[in-house]
């Protein structure tokens, strides 16, 4: 139990720091700095610089910058523009076309991209103008993309999973096949969210395009629609690691954009490159603290002495998934997902295996959890991107984004009680 | 001074471009050469991995100086300037205490993991470990610079 306390020591004196504007990776050093110091010697101090090299001394990690460069390569290669047209042609003419355009524009570029704020970036930059002109609210447009941008980390490529399989030990391909249908979820309810808006509120609609058009659409965007089969096909055909996947789709973006498209020079390619390193590297440095977390909570058998009080209060599953749900959630609000994933999942795992949760099955519900996070207050990080783009006051998009942080927490519930939801794909096609 | 960190911005710039560019193409190769010939490089998943650490701890310098850290500094947004200002400070100076001491630190990881050879690599662990010393001691310098800015007269926040 003197675990447990010097363990909530360490997440007391952790969240401290961050809030009084410490960042992330700083705040950890020295949240772990506090927990050394209350330990009595127990715990040598060299272990902050040990852990930090021995937490991500693993060749999955480079999968993270891998799937940044793609996603950002295929952005900037033209690749966003030609997803909007192709979902244009197909849902632009329903009521409120534009929201159903982003959504499915977003569905689409997640299996490109693998992280949401990417998602919200491209989709944003050139949906939010074209919605407002078309007599959409600013406010109203910021939400949808928002909203849509939370499937980039659940449909793969996802550099959210690939934290979490890191953190938890559990395959990223095999999580990859469980986001997938989660993710087609959430974009079904999304549109039936937006659906629901659009004629509650008379938004309005495009005519409808040509069979002609919409194949033209749908020919020019097939170099990008391919990019989910090159990662997925070549995770699952067993010729490349996830993290290879990431290389095979740096090298697909750069063959299409550079020389199919020839919308991205050579020189561009060079500062995206450097833009992605120091991006990730940011991410993968926080990463790096976390190995000090990750190395206490193994050490103080912290994780496990937790489990077992749990138990001893509650023994069914499904009182526990709900107990996680409303602890990731409020995590989720506070911490930015790769922040809330390294510090939480090394507690949860010796929860979930002591109530014979499946880690995959669980890595769905956390990302998802940590998405939902992001759309709310206060941590609203997507939230506050799109609002930037749109100039609208932050209030007024979390009230807009309302109606589709429900759907999202419907789909929340599904992929929790219904675990085949997740878990039917990586059981049938699991590498 | 300005000009010493602007030219240390864009070199470590450019090292990490070309370390990202360095790890797509060796990875690449790998798949590559597997794939088609049978003979994948042995030292490619060592040298990635060590290469990957370099370009982290690097970019950690980048971080303190674009002020582009992850961070979730709600407490000071309703705040004074003056009481932002000392918060601010507070929080560089926090940021600066943990790297220090990791920088220390660090000494004795690299001591005892003198000699001890990498699988594939004809170097030692002790030049991966190097990474922290250095990362730390650019950081600190960063730290150091803002903190320097932040404390003129005059200077906003």
């Amino acid at each position: 139990m003197e675990q447990v306390l010097l363990f909530g020591l360490l997440m007391v004196a952790f969240m401290a720091f961050a809030v009084m504007g410490v960042p992330v990776f700083f705040a950890m050093g020295l949240g772990a700095l506090v927990f050394i110091g209350f330990s009595d010697g127990a715990v040598p101090l060299n272990v902050l610089a040990s852990s930090m090299v021995q937490g991500m001394d693993s060749f999955a990690f480079l999968a993270i910058p891998f799937f940044f460069l793609a996603g950002e390569l295929m952005n900037t290669g033209g690749i966003t523009r030609r997803l909007l047209n192709f979902a244009s042609a197909v849902v632009g003419h329903i009521r409120g076309g534009l929201s159903h355009v982003a959504i499915l524009a977003s569905m689409v570029f997640s299996g490109v991209s693998g992280s949401a704020v990417a998602d919200a970036s491209a989709i944003g930059t050139s949906m939010i103008p074209a919605m407002k002109d078309k007599g959409y609210p600013g406010a109203y447009a910021a939400a949808v993309v928002a909203a849509a941008a939370t499937m980039g980390p659940i449909i793969p490529p996802s550099i959210a999973f690939v934290i979490y399989a890191l953190v938890s030990d559990v395959s990223v391909g095999q999580l990859f096949l469980a986001g997938a249908i989660p993710g087609v979820l959430m974009g079904v309810y999304l549109l039936g969210a937006a659906s629901w808006v659009a004629h509650r509120r008379q938004l309005p609609f495009s005519e409808r395009t040509s069979m002609r058009a919409a194949f033209a659409a749908l020919v020019d965007a097939l170099p990008a629609l391919a990019m989910p089969i090159i990662i997925i096909g070549g995770i699952i055909g067993g010729f490349a690691t996830p993290t290879e996947a990431g290389i095979l789709a740096v090298m697909y973006a750069i063959v299409i954009s550079v020389f199919f498209y020839r919308e991205l020079s050579w020189s561009k390619t060079w500062s995206i490159c450097c833009e992605c390193m120091v991006n990730s590297g940011i991410i993968l440095l926080t990463i790096a603290a976390s190995g000090i977390f990750s190395w206490l909570v193994a050490n103080m058998a912290i994780g496990e002495t937790l489990a077992a009080t749990l138990k001893a209060m509650t023994d069914n599953p499904l009182i526990m998934l709900a107990l996680i749900n409303i602890v990731l959630l409020l995590w989720g609000l506070a911490l930015e997902p790769a922040v809330a994933l390294v510090t939480l999942v090394p507690v949860l795992i010796p929860i979930a295996n002591a109530y014979g949760i499946d880690l995959v099955h669980l890595g769905v519900i956390v990302v998802l959890n940590l998405m939902i996070g992001q759309l709310t207050p206060p941590s609203g990080v997507i939230t506050f991107l799109t609002a930037q783009i749109a100039g609208a006051p932050l209030h007024s998009v979390f009230r807009e984004a309302l109606p589709f942080t429900v759907a999202l927490i419907a789909v929340l519930l599904i992929v929790t009680y219904v675990p085949m939801v997740s878990m039917w794909l990586p059981r049938l096609m699991g590498p | 001074m300005k000009h010493v960190f602007s030219l240390l911005d864009r070199v470590v710039l450019v090292l990490l471009g070309a370390a990202l560019v360095t790890l797509v193409s060796v990875g690449g190769a790998q798949i590559v050469l597997r794939e088609t010939v049978g003979t994948p490089l042995p030292w490619a998943t060592e040298f990635s991995v060590v290469l990957m650490i370099w370009a982290t701890m690097l970019s950690g310098y980048v971080g303190v100086r674009r002020n582009s850290h992850l961070s979730a500094d709600f407490l000071g947004l309703n705040m004074s300037e003056r009481k932002r200002r000392a918060l601010r400070t507070a929080a560089l100076l926090l940021s600066l205490l943990f790297v220090v001491v990791y920088g220390w630190q660090s000494r004795i990881v690299i001591d005892a993991m003198e000699g001890i050879p990498f699988t594939s690599l004809p170097f030692t662990q002790p030049v991966l470990y190097m990474s922290l010393p250095v990362g730390a001691l650019l950081m600190a310098m960063a730290l150091l610079e803002r903190l320097w800015r932040d404390l003129r007269p005059g200077a906003t926040v």
